[in-house]
Order: C-alpha cells, then structure tokens, then sequence
C-alpha cells in the first residue's frame, strides 16, 4: 500500500503579507483620525499656526509610509510573480507544454512554455500572427483543427483537440491541446487561452503497442498451432481460430467447451492431473502427446506445448498452450515402424530358414557322407596304409567342412537362443567373443526365465551381438561389462564399456543404422533402448523390455 | 531291464527321432542289422516324438535336437518325466559345450556328434543300454 508523504505544519505557511498591509493602513488611519481629534482639542491651548504645522507633517508621514508601504508590497508581489513565473516555465518544460493567448482583436498570437521540444524554437516565448500556428501545423490537421477552433468560437465550448505539428528539422510531434475562448460583455471573442502538451512518446508507444499487439493477434490467428489459453479451473478463456478450426467449433460454442470435449476420454485424467499438477507450480512436462477428439467423434493426435502464465504477482493462474495435429505424422510413424518390423522379420526369417537349411540339410548330407565313407571303409576287407591316409584325410575335411557350416548356421541364426534360451545363448555367446577377440567379457544373469517369447529372446540377443561388436570395434579398451537381469514385469539388458565413448545423437545421424537397428529391434517388442555415452566416458547401452500380456509372443511363451 | 543290456523281451526297442529323411533311413537300417536292436517306430519332430513315447514306451530314444515344432531339448524334458525308464540318447549336428550340458543335465544317457555316428552308433547304444553314459570321442573334452 502506498502511503502519502507527511507534510509538517511547518510547512503550510500563512501569507502575512496582506495582514501586514492592514495592520499598517489601520494605522495610519488611526494616527490620522487620531491627529485631527487632537487638532480640535488642542487647537485652543497651542494655537493654531503651531497646529496646522503639527498637521501637515502628520500628513506627510502618512503619505510617505503609504507609498513605502505600497513599494514594499508591490516588490514583494513582483517577486512572488517571477517565482510563480519561473515555476511554471519549469513545470511546462518538464511536461513538454506550451502555452498561448491569442488575442483576435490584433491577431497577435503569444506562445510560452517548452518551445523547444514541441516547435524546436529555441526560445521560451514566441509571439507572432495566428497564421504561424498553422505553418506549423501537419498539412493533414490543418483543416481538422481549424474546423474545431471556429467551432469553439461559434458554440462556446471548449476547444480540445490532438494533431501533429512540423518542426523545421522536419521531425513530427503530437500534442494535445486545450483552451477556451473569452468573450466580451456583447458576446464577441476577445482572446484564447490554452495549453498544448507533448503526447509524441504517448502516442508512439500507443502506436506501437497497437501495431505488436496486431502483429500478436494476426500471428496467433494464423499461426499453424492452435492455441488456447486456460485459466485455473482449466476453462478456456481463449482460442485461436486454428483451435476451432481443428476440433471443429464455432466460436459461440467456446465458452461452454470443456475438457472431455476435445481431449480423448482415456487421455481426460491424465490432462487433468497435468493441469492440477501446474496449476500448483509443480514440475509438470511441457511438450506431450496426447489423442484429441473433434467435434465429430473423430480422434486426431496431437503434440502440445504447454506453458504457464502468471499474474502481476508472480501467480500461476493458467496456461498456454500450443497444439499441434500430429495424426498424419503418427500414421506415418507407425507406418515405418510396421515397415521397419516387416524387414526385421522378413530378414530373421531369411536367416532362420539359411540356417536351417544350412544345418538341417546341407550340414546333415555331409554327416551322411561322412558316415557312409567310414561305413564304406569298414566294408573294403585291406585297405593299403596310403589309402586309408588319405581317406582319413578326406574325412577330416568333411568334419572341417560341416564344422564351418555349423558356424555359419550359428551366426545367421543361434540355435542355443531357441533351444537352450537367452541366458544361455548370451553367455555362449559372450564366451565365443571373448576368445575370438582375445577380450574379456563380464556376463551376469539374474532370474531370467527359461522360457521368453522368441520374439523378445531373438531383439535382446541381437541388440548384444551389434552393442558388443560395436563395443569391441570402438571403444579401444578390452574389457566388457553384459548384465541380463529378469525383473518381474521385464528383462533388462545392459552392455558397457569404459571406453572412449561418443555422441550418440551424432552417431545415429550420420553412422548409426547399427544404433537405429537395435532401437526399432527393442521398439518392436514394446521396448525402450537407452543408450548413455559421451566422448571420452564410456558407454552403456540399455534395453529394458516389458513382459506383459501385450508382449508380442508373451502368450505362447507362457 | 535286463542286466546284459537288452529289453526286457531280449530286444532293445528304439525309437528314432530325426527330420532329416536319408539320415533316419540311415540310422534305421544301421540299427536293423543289429539282431538284438529293434526300430519300433520313427518320427520327424519334436512334439510326434513326445506322442510317440508316451504311445511306445521304448527302451531307447534316438533324438535329434534340431526338429520342428518342438525342439530335441524340449522334446526330452517332457520325454523325461513322461517315460522316465526310456533313456535318451542325442544323435544331432550340435557340438557346442552348452548343447551337451544342456542334453546330460536333462537326463540324457547318451551324445552323439552325427558325423561319428557311422563309427561310434552302435557302441553308444550298447553303452547306454548297460547304463553307462556317452559321449561322442570328439566331445570328451568338453566334459
């Protein structure tokens, strides 16, 4: 609360000027009355020569007290009118004001005050015909102010008007302006009085706030976001066009829309317990996704950016919001995410069926044929020492044969992983890495079911195999961390390395199909991969995969 | 189970699982020319050779690992505590030390590496038959 500054009586003095001034005239009155009563009393006892002289001098000190009496008063009142005088000069500078009388007997037209700053006359007094005014005047005011000026004049009333003047540096001033005419006895104009004040910065700054604020208006209207502004009960007490345009309403309709109207059923709560959140000044999340309903039943997408607003108090009293429709994107999204999981099974599908037939097949002939030359070697009665050398020879090429293609087999699809399980199969796998590389690998397991579905298995298997051979072809150390951990509703998986780590975002932009390979792998499985490195700080790369009903292939597994 | 190695009729019944068409026959015929071994039936997957244990109840199971629909691991848990007297035998291209663990810590009696069972058939079901494990001559350095 502002409280008004506390004057001391000191501060209010009377003027004793005028008391004075009586006091002393009742004075002379009295020594004037007094005198002549005297003279006609005394006039007998001292005769009356000596009397008219005792007269005549009481007269002239009268007289002389009279006028110094009158100097003194009117040197004092002629002080008082310059300092009154300098005040207001004062005063019409600081609030860039001019003053003029016109007198329209003479045509003379006097002007005072801050001439300065609104004519850029550099002087505080200027006096000249009424037609200077109106040199200085704007071309496009001229008639709109001579118009109020006559008509002043004609129906007595004020005269107030706002107009531009020119200045002879050609800059532009505003000013507003008041006066009054005064008439004589007969009803004739004598004079005009007024004042002009200096409205430039007012009017520039209204001017500038209407044109930002237009500016505003036009961008809100016709920005691509849609726009809302809520207040604390979540009533929105603005839109902009595209919001209408986007959840299909008119704009009468707005103040009775309510949350459920445009915000999908299953997503109502969580926006609300968002808002509440806020509201509050809790930390909420300011961009989401969330599904929009229109007015027509139809649900769209939608991504908002929400910010708070405060009052002049620092208080949150609601939110803006931008909304944008993300339907064709998701759509898209989800379109190269089914995309993505058609070449993902399409391509273990190809691997698996090579590796079968690999396996199955080719790998089996060449067992059979292993087979039936020792067979064939068991049924020849002699055979000469060089003979069976060589059919050793060919023996152990065949096992050497069958041995690689199982290898193959093993590569393009890991027969441990859908035999023996994901534990198993990743810490084979660990175990052939490490002393192929000649690197050591730290694999732990905890609580991993033997049964996964194949779908879940096969992502986190792949998701290891490209995570370790990246590590073991970027990190430049030598030592490797694998965790496999089953939790109760997932299974985690972690691959780290203390190496010299990297920008993943970076990576992923410009080399990281690897990266993007495993995301869209553990993706597809309703997953999430983390991946957490920086140069120089190692790398750890995480994936956590849900095991709910929703799981693909949960059900099978279980 | 007589103690000489052979079925309680005097014939050891086996059962020879394998998807593998021209290996099955080899194995079958292999087996034939035993006058004691008696193939009592064959099957080509996994879940056909669960059916037909439970159905046969032989005295040996010659399984495979890699089989459609259900694989030999699978297959021989459940063959396991479906016909507990049937021992099994694993006749499979696998030759990894997790697979033979796997085949042993299932129950398995036997572990044959197919490209030495030419040699190393015939023995392993004389073997197992009079209780004893085996394993492939390539692969006992892995246990």
């Amino acid at each position: 609360m502002v409280r008004a500054p506390r004057i001391s009586q000191s501060n209010y003095r009377s003027d004793w000027r005028p008391a004075m001034a009586m006091v002393l005239l009742a004075l002379q009155v009295a020594l004037l009355v007094g005198t002549w009563v005297l003279f006609f009393t005394t006039e007998r006892y001292i005769g009356r020569q000596l009397h008219l002289s005792i007269l005549l001098l009481v007269v002239l000190c009268s007289a002389i007290a009279a006028f110094v009496i009158n100097y003194l008063w009117r040197r004092a009142l002629a002080s008082e009118v310059a300092v009154a005088h300098d005040r207001l000069q004062l005063a019409m500078t600081a609030g860039k004001c001019v003053g003029w009388e016109w007198n329209l007997a003479t045509g003379e037209d006097r002007w005072f005050g801050d001439l300065q700053t609104v004519f850029g006359i550099p002087s505080d007094t200027f006096t000249g015909q009424v037609g200077d005014f109106f040199r200085y005047l704007h071309p496009d005011d001229r008639q709109r102010i001579s118009d109020a000026v006559s008509n002043a004049r004609i129906h007595h009333t004020p005269y107030e008007a706002e107009f531009r003047v020119v200045r002879p540096d050609g800059s532009i001033r505003w000013l507003a302006a008041r006066g009054n005419f005064y008439y004589s006895k007969s009803g004739n104009p004598e004079r005009m009085l007024g004042m002009s004040v200096d409205v430039t910065d007012r009017r520039n700054s209204a001017e500038a706030l209407r044109e930002s604020e237009e500016r505003f208006r036009r961008v809100v209207q016709h920005i691509g976001d849609a726009l809302i502004v809520d207040n604390v009960a979540g009533d929105i007490i603005f839109a902009n066009d595209r919001f209408l345009d986007l959840f299909g309403f008119g704009r009468e309709d707005l103040a009775s829309v309510k949350l459920e109207d445009y915000v999908a059923p299953d997503f109502c709560e969580e926006m609300r317990h968002r808002h509440n959140r806020r509201m509050q000044g809790e930390a909420e999340s300011t961009h989401f996704q969330y599904q929009g309903i229109r007015a027509d039943g139809k649900r769209i997408w939608l991504e908002a950016d929400v910010v708070p607003i405060l009052d002049q108090a620092g208080r949150i009293n609601g939110t803006q919001s931008a909304i944008r429709d993300i339907t064709e994107a998701k759509l898209a999204e989800e379109a190269l995410a089914t995309i993505g999981r058609r070449l993902i099974e399409a391509h273990e599908k190809e691997r698996t069926w090579i590796a079968r037939e690999l396996h199955d097949d080719i790998n089996q002939r060449i067992a059979l044929l292993a087979v039936e030359l020792e067979q064939w070697k068991q049924g020849v009665a002699a055979l000469t020492p060089e003979f069976e050398f060589h059919l050793q020879q060919v023996r152990k090429r065949l096992f050497d044969i069958a041995k690689d293609v199982q290898a193959l087999s093993h590569r393009l699809h890991s027969s441990k992983l859908e035999f023996l399980g994901l534990a198993v199969a990743a810490n084979s796998f660990c175990q052939e890495l490490s002393e192929q590389h000649k690197i050591h690998i730290s694999f732990t397991q905890t609580g991993v079911p033997a049964k996964l579905p194949t779908e879940v298995s096969l992502a986190l298997f792949r998701v290891l195999q490209e995570a370790l051979h990246n590590a073991i072809k970027h990190s430049t150390v030598r030592q490797f961390g694998v965790e496999l951990c089953g939790r109760p509703d997932e299974i985690y998986l972690a691959v780290t390395d203390a190496g010299r780590g990297f920008d993943p975002t970076e990576t992923i932009h410009h080399r990281g199909l690897g990266l993007v390979s495993m995301r869209e792998r553990v993706q597809l499985v309703g997953g999430r991969l983390a991946i957490d490195s920086s140069p120089g700080r190692g790398t750890i790369v995480q994936a956590y995969v849900p095991l709910t009903p929703e799981t693909p292939g949960m059900s099978i597994a279980s | 189970m007589a103690s000489n190695g052979h079925g309680s009729n005097g014939f050891v019944r086996i059962l020879v699982v394998d998807d593998h068409e021209d290996f099955r026959k080899f194995i079958t015929s292999t087996l034939r020319k035993q006058p004691h071994f008696q193939v009592i039936g064959e099957a080509q997957d996994g879940a056909e050779a669960v059916q037909s244990v439970q159905t046969l109840q032989p005295d040996l199971l010659l399984l495979d690992i890699g089989l459609p629909t259900m694989n030999g691991i699978e297959a021989g848990r459940r063959i396991r505590k479906a016909a507990p007297n049937t021992k099994i035998v694993f006749l499979t291209q696998e030759s990894s030390r997790d697979m033979v663990d796997a085949a042993f810590d299932l129950g398995a009696s036997g572990y044959i590496v197919k490209g030495q069972a030419g040699e190393e058939l015939i023995t392993a079901v004389q073997s197992v038959m009079q209780g004893k494990q085996f394993i492939s001559s390539g692969l006992r350095s892995l246990r």
